[in-house]
């Protein structure tokens, strides 16, 4: 038997399948170039849904920040726990005393806020004066009476 | 039982290190997997980049779900609409499946499975499931090119072929169209389908040639209006 031709392609008595290989490969390389696309709602849904899972969620940075920071909480854990370890409760006390001081610092309570404007508006010396003018105008001690 | 459809076991603990701190024990292998098809430029690649993906997702860059979502979800989308022939169908395979992996991310094994052999074979449990479970709606191939528009010939027969190929995959057997999709449509080569539908190679081999068999046979019958000759 000679070589005949199936689909418009030559094969030869060995080869039929290779024949039928050619053209399903015409097909499948159509079929390559045009591949079935997904949505751009199903994209958008897909890749919200994988924010929406996200375990430590950051704002948008590089990995290295996320390293970075690491180590930077980690030695400040390390400062305080230390302390913590080495001094027994005497440090950790201490420790939480200079947190809570600075945090009154920089936040300080409602009943607190008049008194940092009084100090630093009118300086310390006319706050005492005030003190001393509200003593003297006050009730007058007799000290004439015996 | 373990469930088919999680892929391969990962463990509760993460073990993937954000990039470019890669431990000892946990460092990326020096030669990944095969998992692509060497005969298609645009076959996707196991790059050290999948992993590190996961890893920056792992670790909470917002921007890596859009990422990997633009790297997995097309050709997942892709295969599972070619085994379904269903469009809906297929965009919830993909999102089941994308929606395992945001799962599996925390605690991705750097030395496992590639990530995308993994997508494969979750799709592929996916898409089995629901074939086996019941009908799928005939696939929307979209509009016709317009008759008066420039190559239109050319863009109906391309239609015309996509059409019958979609419907010849249709008519086979579920295992043999899962090879055949992933050898010819998707570009794995045979090492990575048997990985894919944990088979020996050479019952993926044995797959591939009943499945093309099938195929030739289906689409003789229309070699006239795909635009090829008899001419025995």
């Amino acid at each position: 038997m000679g070589n005949v031709k199936i689909w418009g392609f030559k094969m030869t008595d060995s080869g039929s399948e290779n024949g039928q290989d050619i053209q399903l490969d015409a097909l499948f390389i159509d079929a390559q170039q045009n591949p079935p696309v997904p949505s751009d709602v199903l994209m958008a849904r897909i890749a919200a849904q994988g924010r929406a899972l996200q375990p430590n969620v950051v704002p948008s940075r590089p990995a290295q920040s996320v390293v970075a920071r690491s180590r930077g909480r980690a030695w400040l854990m390390g400062f305080f726990m230390g302390g913590a370890r080495g001094a027994g409760l005497g440090g950790a006390g201490l420790a939480a005393a200079g947190l809570v001081g600075l945090w009154v610092g920089l936040n300080p309570p409602a009943p607190l806020a008049g008194l940092g404007e009084a100090l630093w508006q009118n300086g310390p010396i006319s706050l005492v004066d005030q003190e001393l003018a509200d003593l003297i105008d006050g009730p007058q001690l007799d000290l004439g009476e015996g | 039982m373990l469930d088919k459809t999680q892929g391969p076991r990962c463990s509760s603990r993460p073990k993937i290190k954000p990039a470019g701190a890669p431990n000892r024990k946990e460092r990326m292998p020096d030669v990944l997997p095969d998992l692509g098809l060497p005969d298609r430029p645009n076959a996707h690649r196991p790059e050290p980049q999948d992993l590190a993906l996961l890893a920056e997702y792992a670790a909470g860059n917002r921007d890596a779900a859009r990422q990997i979502s633009q790297r997995f979800a097309p050709r997942i989308f892709a295969y599972a609409t070619r085994m379904l022939n269903d469009r809906v169908a297929a965009e919830d395979v993909t999102q089941d499946a994308l929606l395992r992996l945001w799962q599996a991310a925390p605690a991705w094994h750097s030395d496992g499975a590639p990530v995308m052999a993994w997508l494969y074979r979750v799709a592929s449990n996916l898409c089995l499931d629901r074939l086996r479970r019941g009908k799928t709606v005939p696939l929307d191939l979209g509009p016709d090119p317009a008759c008066d528009a420039p190559g239109a010939y050319a863009g109906l027969l391309q239609g015309e072929r996509a059409a019958a190929l979609q419907l010849a995959l249709a008519q086979l057997p579920a295992r043999q169209r899962q090879a055949v999709v992933l050898r010819h449509l998707e570009g794995l080569g045979n090492a990575s389908i048997a990985q894919v539908m944990e088979l020996s190679v050479e019952a993926v081999e044995s797959l591939l040639a009943r499945g093309k068999r099938a195929l030739s046979d289906h689409l003789y019958g229309q070699r006239e209006n795909l635009g090829f000759q008899d001419d025995r």
